[in-house]
């Protein structure tokens, strides 16, 4: 059973269609790259399996059942935008993650929070965006999960906020799930990812394998991509 | 997986509702104590100032009870809190049943805090029996105690405010469903709603009276209401109320199950 | 171990060279203990995926192999260490002399010139 798999996948806001027959299919143990320029449906597609958009049209199945409960038991999300109660202390969000999430370890969140030397104690309002997305991440690799979503986690962060995340989601993720991760920053993340799938206006381009791409076009899969989609 | 939603439902509401229960008590204990020292008129103004920040209070705790629900509601499913609400392993059902819950379990209570409020800033015998006399022609056609009255209509105020709040979730619910204008929308669609309910409650007391002769003459005299009619009415719109509820309840539970769309 | 990669070419080919020469060169000794791919993943910074692969791609080669349980260990062969050390030898040697006679050195003059060199070390 596939991990993922969209079937005839539409989705419009009015007349405003954003995706178009997108059918795509996420295996299972692999790290893939969702790549895309800004506005090209990268973050709709995230949001149709997440349930925070309404299909309309297709089919979108997480191991072969309907997006549900049982689907957001296994998926860990990640979204570009800061979405925690910002009233809460850290103590608390954590506290609320252990209430909510079955497979959420505390104990590897409070360590990695130790390392960013964090006060628990703190709420998120008083802290730096930047911080405040590194607490996020902190929490959604906590999660023992079969299927990462991370939406554009280098956005906008300095090389060494970079480092830290490429790091914290390569050394967290389970043993045998794949992440997803969005991107329009390609060059900083193209050497981790096994695979990678090409979005431009709402439709899927291309899917392949990172290893052989870069064999058969002898280049690297940031001026593939920048050839493909010449701005 | 309700009850750990509603520790947050409530928690989040009563940051904010407890502060306006105290305050209100407090105002209230200092009008009683201003206004029962007798034979001066210093004292006396304070007293007065102090009865109109109570009654303030009163109504701010109101007000800021329902916005607050209707705020709440609209942040944790439409807004940023939206992505992890959504997220949860939980069902729509129960993400619903915690803000319905959540809001009756708190408009009750300021519903008691106010009347508790009302009492120690204003009771006294004289007051007393200046209500009593007022509500006495009503408790005698109920043959019953001044108590149950005064009890009745809180209670019809109660559920009025719940059909209000829960009209003001449907708004929001059909306003994000549109595509630009959101907030517009909720509010609009809110007060609709809200007239429907109205309209529905006006037009079941219409069908009543068709086969009420007293009731009838609500609608074709100019005479104050009187005393039989007031008696069908309360029970009619307990009734109505009751209805329109358990009626917005499902309507708002089967839009949500349809999915949310989120900024 | 800090490793910089190339984006243009795979990174499992670049892992299995680093390594190669991890291993010819004797910073890993023969019949040494690998560390697990996954820590070994970590340290480069690679996906654990493309460090199997890597690792799988060694095995082929014969430069290391792996003991049921144990984990993956360096060869204790050491011909087969020297032979692969000869061929990176001789590639380097090549390249070398390639680039020498691109600017018009023949393989005697390039040979002589360092020569000329390795005396002033």
């Amino acid at each position: 059973m596939d991990l993922v798999k969209c079937i005839n996948v539409n989705k419009s806001f009015g007349n405003k269609q954003i995706l178009k027959n997108v059918n795509l299919t996420i295996p299972r143990g692999k790290i893939i790259g969702l790549l895309g320029k800004n506005g090209t449906g990268k973050t709709t597609l995230i949001k149709l399996i997440n349930d925070l958009l309404t299909i309309s049209s297709g089919e979108i199945l997480i191991n072969g059942e309907k997006i549900g409960i049982n689907s957001k038991k296994i998926i860990s999300y990640l979204p570009e935008r800061t979405y925690l109660d910002k009233s809460m202390t850290i103590d608390q969000v954590i506290e609320y993650f252990q209430d909510f999430y079955d497979n959420f370890d505390t104990k590897k969140a409070r360590k990695l929070l130790k390392d960013l030397s964090l006060d628990t104690t703190l709420k998120l309002a008083k802290m730096s965006k930047g911080m405040q997305e590194k607490v996020q991440l902190v929490l959604v690799m906590s999660r023992k999960a079969d299927l990462y979503i991370l939406d554009e986690p280098l956005g906008g962060v300095d090389p060494a906020t970079r480092d830290y995340i490429l790091d914290t989601i390569l050394t967290n993720f389970n043993d045998g799930a794949s992440v997803i991760i969005s991107t329009h920053l390609i060059a900083d993340i193209e050497r981790i990812l096994d695979e990678v799938i090409f979005i431009d206006n709402g439709q899927i381009i291309l899917q392949s394998d990172t290893d052989l791409l870069r064999t058969k076009e002898n280049s690297s899969i940031d001026d593939i991509f920048r050839r493909m989609f010449k701005c | 997986m309700l009850k750990k939603l509603l520790k947050y439902d409530l928690k989040n509401i009563y940051k904010f509702l407890i502060i306006f229960y105290s305050l209100a008590i407090f105002f209230s204990v200092l009008t009683r104590i201003f206004l029962n020292i007798e034979d001066s008129f210093i004292m006396n103004i304070i007293g007065q100032i102090c009865s109109g920040v109570t009654i303030s209070m009163m109504i701010n705790i109101l007000v800021n009870n329902l916005l607050r629900l209707w705020v709440r509601f609209k942040e944790n499913l439409y807004k940023d809190e939206s992505y992890l609400t959504h997220t949860l392993p939980i069902e729509k059902s129960t993400l619903y049943a915690s803000k319905v819950l959540t809001s009756l379990i708190s408009l009750f209570i300021s519903v008691c805090i106010i009347g508790l409020t009302l009492f120690i800033a204003y009771y006294s015998k004289e007051n007393l029996e200046t209500l009593k006399n007022l509500i006495l022609p009503v408790v005698n056609i109920y043959n019953t105690s001044v108590l149950k009255i005064v009890l009745i209509f809180l209670f019809i105020f109660f559920i009025e405010f719940v059909n209000a709040l829960q009209a003001g979730f449907t708004g929001i619910i059909l306003g994000h469903k549109m595509n630009n204008a959101k907030t517009g929308y909720s509010v609009l669609f809110g007060f609709v709603t809200y007239m429907v309910i109205q309209i529905f409650g006006l037009l079941v007391i219409f069908i009543v009276s068709l086969f009420n002769k007293d009731l009838m003459n609500l609608f074709v005299t100019n005479e104050i209401i009187n005393l039989e009619m007031l008696k069908v009415i309360i029970y009619l719109s307990i009734a109505i109320y009751f209805v329109t509820f358990v009626a917005g309840y499902i309507i708002n539970l089967n839009l949500l199950k349809k999915g949310v769309d989120v900024d | 171990m800090n490793f910089e990669f190339d984006n243009n070419i795979p990174i499992y080919i670049q892992l299995v060279e680093q390594l190669k020469i991890f291993i010819i060169s004797g910073k890993i000794q023969p019949g040494e203990r690998l560390l697990s791919v996954r820590e070994l993943a970590l340290q480069t910074k690679v996906n654990p995926n493309t460090m199997q692969k890597a690792l799988i791609e060694l095995e082929n080669l014969k430069l290391i192999y792996t003991e049921r349980t144990n984990g993956k260990f360096v060869t204790t062969d050491r011909k087969l260490i020297d032979k692969y050390k000869k061929q990176y030898a001789d590639e380097l040697s090549n390249k070398y002399f390639l680039s020498m006679l691109s600017i018009g050195f023949d393989n005697k003059k390039a040979i002589e010139y360092l020569k000329s060199l390795g005396g002033n070390k």
